[in-house]
């Protein structure tokens, strides 16, 4: 009897962990990634902004870049894994945001670079946070 | 005493579930982007028929405007230690550029926000579009 109620302890116990110990397995999926099919209908030299914006839709990033062209980016990402965490909650405080420029750390996708005529000079795939490396920079935000 | 007890322990072991949705920023409306007409509406129309843009991005002499509204969904569920979580973000997007004048030049939109959904993380989601 009193090996099972120490039993019973240890379980109870376990299941308090669970509050501070936790394993996650996490996906995150961010946008809905451009069809690689649509941008093979773009052809540098050919094609404009107005064909590039009407095939691909709305970009989500829009950046003049250090020549003065313009940059369209286009993103998604699809990310997944396992993660162990500790933790003692002192205090709790969530807030509702997204934001656009930490996620560009993440996705991956198409920049389209645009001549002054808004003429599609040539196109480069990869990481969407290269974008940083490519674009003027711009003035901070008002605080 | 056992007998709550045993009970008490297996609504311990019972998974727990968690369903949370988070948007930022109003959804875009289709008729509200129909109706700008490149070449012929301002600044000034897609700012009454808009409202405030999210972003603005100077491009030389020309501008262009960003409206978005995003629509991130979480589901998941926890058995004792181990959780699995699975979080889908989908956006509508406006893009509007303007002319050194202020006029239209165009203007492209993506309406997917709401094809966010709640699923499992093993789930197919952006595979089945």
């Amino acid at each position: 009897m009193k090996l099972r109620l120490q039993g019973l302890c240890a379980a109870l116990l376990a299941c308090g962990a669970s509050a501070c110990l936790s394993v996650a397995y996490q996906r995150e999926l961010t946008f809905e990634p451009v069809r690689a099919a649509d941008m093979d209908t773009l052809e540098p030299g050919r094609s404009t902004l107005s064909e590039a914006l009407a095939r691909l839709g709305a970009p989500l990033y829009v950046r003049e870049g250090r020549g003065g062209e313009t940059i369209l980016a286009y993103g998604a990402s699809a990310s997944q894994g396992f993660g162990l965490s500790f933790s003692v909650p002192l205090l709790d405080q969530t807030s509702a945001s997204f934001d656009y420029n930490d996620a560009s750390e993440k996705l991956e996708g198409y920049l389209l670079f645009f001549d002054a005529d808004l003429t599609l000079k040539f196109v480069r795939s990869g990481l969407l946070r290269s974008l940083a490396n490519e674009s003027r920079p711009r003035p901070a935000p008002a605080s | 005493m056992i007998r709550s007890c045993s009970l008490l322990l297996l609504l311990l072991f019972a998974p727990a579930c968690l369903v949370a949705r988070n948007t930022v920023n109003e959804p875009l409306s289709g008729p509200d982007l129909v109706q700008l007409k490149p070449g012929t509406s301002t600044a000034s129309d897609v700012a009454q028929a808009l409202g405030a843009p999210t972003e603005v991005v100077q491009l030389g002499q020309r501008m262009a405007w960003r409206y978005d509204f995003t629509n991130e969904k979480t589901a998941g569920f926890t058995i004792l230690i181990l959780t699995l979580i699975n979080r889908d973000t989908r956006a509508d997007r406006a893009w509007v550029f303007f002319d050194e004048h202020n006029l239209l030049l165009f203007a492209s939109s993506s309406l997917q926000a709401a094809n966010a959904e709640y699923a499992m993380p093993w789930s197919d989601v952006h595979e089945r579009d």
